[in-house]
């Protein structure tokens, strides 16, 4: 594996005009800048990219992610999803049936404080995300834990092929839904699990940029379940 | 040149001991202690996140807002609570500065709040608060372009010094308060009190700049620093 250096804004990562920079870095001239503080790790792709190790959810179409209502008007929703901007839900794309066909109050259906898992399907410069339900698996969480990681960090707790969640939810024996934007929901009413599964979650917060972490988990798990 | 000595015993281009330290608040998204001798300034960022009023989003980047505050015993008569008007030009000029090493363009219509205070108040209390604040926006994983490296240099009975203290600011016969982005080679801030010759100015701006690139050492050693330490626990540097 190779070494990752640390970078601050403004570190030169590299010269030439063989790639693009990322999200994370920016070009002046034939030179490739970071543009946040985090970890660099030279690869082989065309793309030049930092590993952010602290910031809020930036916004992808396709990403699924844990919301908050937080507002409702007459055909929409604002939801929270942890990001610099507020989501849209649009009732079209929470109910099943047409609009035209929805005639209640849509208060009955979301309302303010519920968690949701949706898909993000719309966002760009000028328009804030726009939130589906309409697919498999997506809509109102109506019991759980919510816990918290930071989003540059979802990608490690899920891991290679979901090997990571799949090993955390196997050994607890609960369901547990990750939403991209660093939101965490254990869908359970088992408390102490709910406790093991935040320190789980804080370990990884905390090594997520460690090597080996998969298998310090389950020690950790066999450890904590054993007692 | 070389021998002249200041009030504090300092060399003309010697700034005072500098302290810089991330993460000291844990409730805001990025925060910063920047310490410049006497001086001691404390700021903390919050955001990029979702702006209330919409009326005074900006389409197409992100707002940017600062509070510069003196706090009551920050200095050696109280000072009121109340914004002064100092205050209320310091926190445009900070602003303006930060304006131009964030890229406001990747976060349309949410806002950037900044919350500087400063602690203790001993002279160059803006560039260290600009010092602070672009240490709080790295913490806070904002995306910028460069940190900023501010500093203030003077001229006292002829002399150009570098770093001035409260004594030397009321003192002097010329103030410049000025802010870079060092890797870029850019300026950020530029504000001038007093008369100088041409030449003078010249050579003032030298100084800043060398006085500029110590100051960025330092907080690139700092940030660096702030990570290391986490990461160093578990054998991984």
């Amino acid at each position: 594996m190779s070494k990752r250096e640390i970078v601050i804004p403004s570190s030169l990562l590299y010269s030439g005009d063989d790639v693009k920079p990322s999200f994370t870095t920016y070009k002046l001239g034939s030179n490739i800048y970071s543009s946040v503080i985090g970890l660099y790790e030279k690869s082989e792709g065309d793309e030049i990219k930092v590993i952010t190790l602290k910031g809020k959810y930036y916004p992808n179409v396709g990403d699924r992610v844990i919301g908050i209502i937080t507002k409702d008007s007459i055909f929409s929703w604002s939801v929270d999803i942890n990001s610099f901007v507020e989501a849209i839900l649009p009732v079209s794309f929470a109910v099943k049936k047409r609009k035209r066909e929805f005639t209640g109050n849509i208060t009955k259906l979301l309302t303010i404080n519920d968690v949701i898992y949706a898909q993000i399907i719309d966002f760009d410069k000028f328009n804030p995300p726009i939130l589906s339900l309409k697919k498999k698996g997506l809509g109102k969480i109506n019991s759980g834990y919510l816990l918290n990681i930071t989003p540059g960090k979802v990608p490690r707790l899920i891991g290679k092929k979901h090997s990571m969640i799949k090993m955390i939810k196997e050994m607890l024996g609960i369901n547990i839904i990750v939403g991209k934007n660093g939101r965490i929901v254990a869908l359970t009413n088992d408390f102490n699990k709910v406790k093991i599964l935040e320190e789980v979650i804080q370990k990884i917060e905390f090594e997520a940029h460690v090597p080996g972490l998969t298998d310090r988990i389950k020690n950790m798990l066999e450890s904590k379940l054993s007692k | 040149m070389s021998s002249y000595k200041r009030v504090d015993g300092r060399n003309y281009d010697e700034l005072r001991p500098i302290k810089a330290e991330v993460r000291v608040l844990k409730n805001a998204d990025g925060s910063a202690l920047f310490e410049l001798g006497n001086t001691k300034v404390i700021a903390a960022v919050y955001g990029p996140r979702e702006l209330h009023s919409k009326h005074i989003a900006a389409s197409y980047e992100s707002l940017v807002r600062v509070r510069y505050h003196m706090v009551p015993f920050s200095v050696k008569e109280r000072k009121s609570q109340p914004f002064t008007r100092r205050e209320i030009e310091i926190s445009k000029v900070i602003k303006e500065a930060l304006s131009a090493c964030i890229r406001r363009e990747l976060f349309p219509r949410s806002t950037i709040d900044i919350y500087v205070e400063v602690l203790n108040a001993d002279g160059s209390t803006r560039v260290a608060s600009l010092n602070a604040t672009s240490l709080a926006l790295a913490d806070a994983g904002v995306f910028m372009y460069d940190l900023i490296a501010a500093v203030s240099v003077g001229k006292i009975q002829g002399q150009l010094i570098v770093d001035l203290n409260e004594y030397e600011d009321q003192n002097s016969e010329a103030d410049i308060p000025i802010a870079f982005m060092p890797s870029l080679n850019k300026v950020v801030l530029l504000q001038m009190d007093g008369v100088m010759t041409y030449e003078e100015m010249k050579e003032a701006l030298k100084l800043a700049r060398n006085a500029a690139e110590k100051i960025y050492q330092i907080e690139k050693e700092c940030l660096k620093s702030s990570l290391e330490s986490v990461l160093k626990v578990y054998g991984y540097l």
